[in-house]
């Protein structure tokens, strides 16, 4: 269907083009906290990020240093501490881990101000077996078939093929895949753009971490891919800012997932 | 007295409003065009060749049993006329005794009253109506809109959309002129001593290139009608205005005109004087087509061989049309050939065109067929052998029979469609497919020179489907369609008035997108409820000259909407939380509401060629377009109608305006500002939930809109350069509660400065060449404030919807058309070359901020957010210098 859909493109595009532009923002410094934070059911350090938007595509975000963080199941809470050399990063002790049926409510004070998100776990689905398919460059590397099945979730995938003889420079022998199941029908997702394609050699290293999406978790993944992944197609929709869970204007989202993990070994 | 009690005594009241109101008109209609009383109706047998009155009444007494009373002393009993041996209906012999003794008669219960002619009445008495068609000579092809002008009387009229004119002046001795744009003027000179009725028959131009017009034609005329915001474009300056491809495009070519607005490059979507795309109604032979594209918008779906007339309202659109808030684009097919068999093709690149057109029985019935096949599956299939289907198609034709010089009947059938589907495993394949289809059965009835009807039955279809697979018939599917009755009067009882009335019934089904498993509903996914709506309209309108100076149309059209089951209707909070559903069952009325749309546009005339103009007028929405696309193409476009949740839109518009027109040169210079404002205009929350979703009504927001603007066109249609320009000055906001925090917005299609530009050069009898060029300021678009970054992905940030605007649009297209024969003759055959973006210019339909650059110029969604990926801000234009060629034949 998909290809239908291409061809009616290519028709389009017999003559059509697309190009790099100079395109400058016409706004002045957007002054919004942005969180990124999510707790999960592993025993690691639970991870909140703080920083300011950015003027122009590609910048540097200015971290917010200095914040009081706080995450509270109403029983326990966690004090989240600012991790030396990685201004913006609040960090939660090593033993730290999320219950599933519990609240979890997301605490930032930064001077005067008070930020509050509050979100909760549902369970995770097991992972599938990956499905791993040869690139079309080349039968020595192969790429990993998207899962797509079952209640929704997200995945991060770490790849890396650093120890293979494939890899001649570290800084690029590795890569990092975010894939996402809803269950959302969209126009835009069907008619999504085309994305690169991330292709490994053999010997390669994969670990997947499927999380789990409570609904408005899900509300909030479809809204960023409306205005990530699934922007730029023929049938694009309305832009508008992705939706947040977090009080007082600020930006982002806080989350609380169940996590599975598996490692696979390309052979 | 409960909510839907209510409704059903409110549905009844307004049935019996309906029904008065029909009554009243028919009384109307009766008062002009004296049907036969039932004792007029026996038929006399006169055998005399040379009789008196008296012996003629004695003898009609005899045979009919019918006594007459009358004055001997007043009339003129002794005098003679001469009848051949005839049998003739009472009613024809008595008005054939009235027209020649100056009698009037009248029937009280069983005898039959003669008098002479009263006083005079200045204003009816010595006046004589002049009524028929207007046709060209050749075919007998009606003639919509063209002009009678007595030009001793600085007087005259149009033929209405069905070549009828009709006009009411004094008795006298004129000369007077017909005119159509393409055609030689005629000249007649006629002792207009009683009522007439005759067609006029006009020639084709000898000229060998036909005129242009996209500006209003018959220019006398069009200073002295009190019109506004309304063009006739010619179908045959669609062949000159240089094409995409070379496929002459009838809503594409609405772009030189000030007011409207295109989406932009490669779409099918316009917008008129502020308004949203869906409140354009576009009538082909009556009938709606809800999506007049193919290939996602590159073509619009009309064949210009096809079409005999274009007639386009910006604004003050007649009391007989309603439905839409912005315009209406009113084609009318080819009737077919009265007199003899005609044939015409054309090979493009893209797509080859047919039309055959015949009588089938001389001067009384025709047909009219043509079509429209694409040609670029054989470049697909080659490309991937996947490709099972890739095609777009037309198909229109018309049959038209006149029975008598009375009645006439014409049935036009459209069916377009286009189908895109691959196989995708074994023996599936999957697909897409959209389509329109259309039936018109009208029927024309002339009840007197004073009283015409128009009577229309017509059934449209439009309907889109996304097959997972085309075998297993697993579709997803939405679809609009309506069966309408209408009848439409034009009554011309006295010089200075044309009433217009009429009245007519829709029905609606709509289907607002669902999943078929099997052709059957799939309950797996969410269920959005089918919706089924009953209109009723009534009308009534008059074109009245008031003074030498001043002439005003005013009229009042009355629409009911009834929603009626079977359907689901969902209940919301005050957050717009669903919280309750109600189930009605089949035909039970359960909302409805009624609206009155006044009309009024006033001409004063300062002279023969300049006039002011101003109009006032209300329109309303029941339809809707749910689509939160930013697109330029058509996607899966789902309608619903107003209903529980969904407000009826509404608009007021105010236009004031002038024309100018300059005799000797034959330069039309018109001139209008407009104001406009919109309630209960649709928008979305963010990100909306548009497929499949029962509750689609709390994804809608309804605010205000208004716009103004100043339009200015010129035009010059004579001559061997000839050719229109028009600038745009306009503003379009948009304020809604809930989006933008509350303040208001420019609208996409807000383009504050227009201008467009055509020139046509003949360059000799077998060579013309035309040019145009648009301008306009770069449409609204929301663009990032900023980004930020969450779990490696770039986010933009918006403070403010349509902060932003695209470049400035600009394009030049070129063409030149040679004809191969050296002389004019049955066989004719050209050439065409064109040249669509002639400088190629980039304009840009998309800007993207989230793409990074995988290859030279190849731009992916980053799928590597290890190393935080480069994005670049990127553009995508649809067209760049685009050459095409086509050849096209006519055998007459």
């Amino acid at each position: 269907m998909k290809k239908i859909y291409k061809y009616l493109i290519l028709i389009i595009m017999i003559t059509s083009c697309e190009e790099k532009i100079n395109w400058e923002t016409n706004s002045g410094q957007i002054t919004r906290l942005v969180v990124d934070g999510i707790i999960t059911n592993e025993r690691i350090r639970q991870q909140v990020s703080l920083f300011l938007p950015v003027k122009n595509l590609n910048e540097t975000p200015y971290p917010v240093s200095g914040a009081l963080v706080v995450i509270t199941d109403q029983e326990d809470f966690y004090l989240l501490s600012e991790e030396p050399g990685i201004p913006g990063t609040y960090l939660t002790e090593d033993t730290v881990q999320g219950v599933l049926g519990k609240v979890y409510t997301l605490y930032i004070r930064i001077r005067e101000y008070e930020f509050f998100a509050n979100s909760y776990m549902v369970p995770v689905g097991l992972l599938q077996k990956p499905n791993i398919l040869p690139c079309d460059l080349n039968d020595q590397y192969f790429h990993l078939l998207p899962e797509s099945a079952g209640d929704p979730f997200m995945m991060h995938i770490y790849i890396d093929w650093k120890n293979t003889s494939y890899c001649s420079d570290d800084m690029s022998c590795h890569a990092r895949i975010n894939h996402y199941h809803l269950n959302s029908i969209d126009v835009n997702e069907f008619f999504k753009p085309e994305k690169e394609t991330v292709c490994f050699p053999l010997g390669t290293r994969i670990i997947r971490r499927k999380f789990s999406l409570n609904p408005e978790h899900q509300q909030f993944v479809r809204s960023m891919l409306m205005e990530t992944e699934w922007r730029g197609g023929i049938f694009d929709v309305q832009q508008g800012n992705v939706i947040t869970n977090l009080s007082q204007g600020a930006i982002g989202y806080f989350a609380a997932s169940t996590v599975v993990t598996d490692t696979t070994l390309v052979e | 007295m409960s909510k839907s009690e209510a409704n059903k005594t409110g549905s009844i009241r307004n049935i019996l409003v309906i029904i008065i109101m029909v009554f009243m008109m028919c009384m109307v209609i009766q008062g002009h065009s004296q049907p036969s009383h039932p004792v007029l109706s026996g038929k006399i047998s006169i055998h005399a060749q040379e009789i008196t009155l008296r012996e003629l009444l004695k003898i009609i007494s005899v045979q009919s049993g019918i006594r007459f009373s009358y004055n001997p002393a007043k009339l003129p009993v002794d005098s003679s006329l001469t009848l051949k041996g005839e049998v003739a209906p009472l009613k024809d012999l008595l008005d054939r005794i009235s027209a020649e003794f100056d009698l009037v008669y009248e029937v009280v219960e069983k005898q039959i009253v003669l008098k002479p002619v009263g006083p005079s009445n200045p204003l009816t008495d010595n006046k004589v109506t002049l009524s028929g068609f207007i046709r060209d000579a050749e075919s007998r092809e009606i003639l919509i809109g063209a002009t009678l002008f007595f030009p001793g009387l600085n007087k005259g009229t149009l033929s209405n959309s069905f070549g009828f004119y009709s006009i009411t002046l004094p008795r006298g001795s004129y000369t007077f002129s017909a005119s159509y744009i393409g055609y030689d003027e005629i000249n007649f000179e006629s002792i207009l001593d009683r009522d007439q009725t005759f067609d006029l028959l006009l020639d084709r131009s000898e000229t060998v290139m036909e005129e242009i017009v996209v500006v209003p034609d018959q220019n006398d005329i069009f200073v002295q009608t009190s019109q506004m915001s309304n063009l006739k474009m010619n179908p045959g300056d669609l062949k000159q205005i240089p094409a995409f491809f070379g496929e002459g495009d009838v809503i594409k070519s609405l772009q030189s005109i000030p007011g409207i607005k295109l989406y932009g490059d490669g779409s099918t979507l316009f917008f008129v004087r502020g308004g949203e795309r869906d409140q354009n109604m576009i009538l082909l032979d009556d009938a709606p087509i809800y999506n007049p594209s193919h290939l996602l918008g590159l073509f619009s779906t009309f064949i210009p061989e096809g079409v005999k007339n274009i007639n386009i309202y910006k604004g003050d659109i007649p009391s007989r049309y309603g439905g839409r808030l912005s315009s209406l684009v009113d084609i009318r097919t080819n009737d077919g050939n009265l007199n003899k068999f005609s044939l015409n093709g054309t090979l493009g690149m893209l797509s080859t065109r047919m039309g055959i057109e015949s009588p089938i029985v001389r001067e009384k019935a025709s047909f009219f067929i043509s079509a429209r096949m694409s040609q670029v599956a054989w470049f697909f299939k080659r490309l991937n052998n996947q490709v099972k289907d890739f095609y777009f198609y037309d198909l229109n034709s018309k049959f038209n029979w006149k029975i008598n010089d009375k009645n006439r009947i014409f049935l036009t059938f459209y069916s377009g469609s286009d189908l895109y589907s691959e196989k995708s495993n074994g023996e599936s394949s999957s697909g897409i497919n959209w389509g329109n289809n259309s039936l018109t059965f009208r029927w024309n009835h002339i009840f007197s020179n004073k009283v015409f009807s128009n009577t229309t039955l017509y059934a449209s279809n439009y309907n889109y489907s996304l097959y997972t697979s085309i075998e297993q018939k697993n579709f997803w599917n939405s679809q609009i369609d309506n069966l309408t009755l209408k009848t439409d009067f034009s009554i011309f009882p006295n010089p200075e008035m044309i009433l217009y009335a009429g009245m007519g019934f829709t029905g609606h089904n709509i289907n607002p997108g669902n999943f078929y498993i099997n052709n059957q509903l799939n309950f797996n996914v969410p269920y959005v409820s089918e919706k089924h709506s009953r209109e009723w309209t009534i009308y009534a309108e008059n074109d009245h000259q008031i003074t030498k100076k001043v002439r005003i149309r005013y009229g009042l059209r009355m629409s009911i909407w009834e929603n009626t089951g079977e359907a689901i209707e969902i209940e919301y909070d005050n957050n717009l939380n669903p919280v309750d559903s109600s189930y009605y069952s089949a035909g039970k009325s359960y909302h409805h509401f009624i609206n009155i749309e006044p009309r009024i546009s006033l001409n004063y005339q300062i002279n023969k060629t300049f006039s002011l103009k101003g109009s006032y007028s209300r329109n309303t929405q029941y339809l809707h377009l749910i689509n939160n696309s930013i697109s330029p193409f058509t996607s899966l476009d789902v309608w619903l109608p107003s209903g529980p949740n969904i407000p009826d839109q509404k608009a007021h518009q105010v236009a004031a305006g002038l024309v100018q027109h300059f005799s000797k040169s034959g330069i039309l210079i018109s001139g209008e500002v407009y104001y406009k404002r919109m309630k209960n205009q649709i928008d979305y929350v963010n990100h909306a939930e548009m497929l499949l979703n029962p509750f689609i009504a709390a994804e809608m927001r309804f605010g205000n809109a208004w716009s103004y603007g100043l339009e200015v066109s010129a035009e010059k249609k004579r001559g061997r350069i000839r050719g229109w320009m028009g600038y745009t000055l306009s503003k379009v906001w948009r304020q809604f509660p809930e989006i933008n925090e509350g303040r208001k917005y420019p609208a996409f299609y807000d383009r504050p400065h227009e201008i467009s530009l055509t020139v046509i050069y003949d360059l000799n009898s077998r060579i013309n060449c035309s040019l145009n060029w648009y301008f306009s300021s770069g449409a609204a678009i929301t663009t990032p404030s900023g980004f930020y970054y969450y779990q490696e992905h770039t986010l933009p940030f918006y403070e403010e919807k349509n902060n932003d605007r695209l470049p400035d649009y600009h394009r030049m297209d070129a063409s030149i058309e040679f004809r191969l024969n050296k002389k004019s003759t049955r066989f004719r055959h050209y050439i065409g070359l064109s040249i669509f973006n002639l400088y190629g210019q980039k304009n840009p339909v998309f800007l993207n901020f989230n793409k990074t650059e995988t290859k030279p110029n190849e731009f992916r969604i980053p799928g590597n957010l290890g190393a935080m990926p480069d994005l670049s801000s990127t553009q995508t234009y649809i067209y760049n210098i685009i050459p095409s060629i086509n050849y096209h034949f006519q055998l007459n």
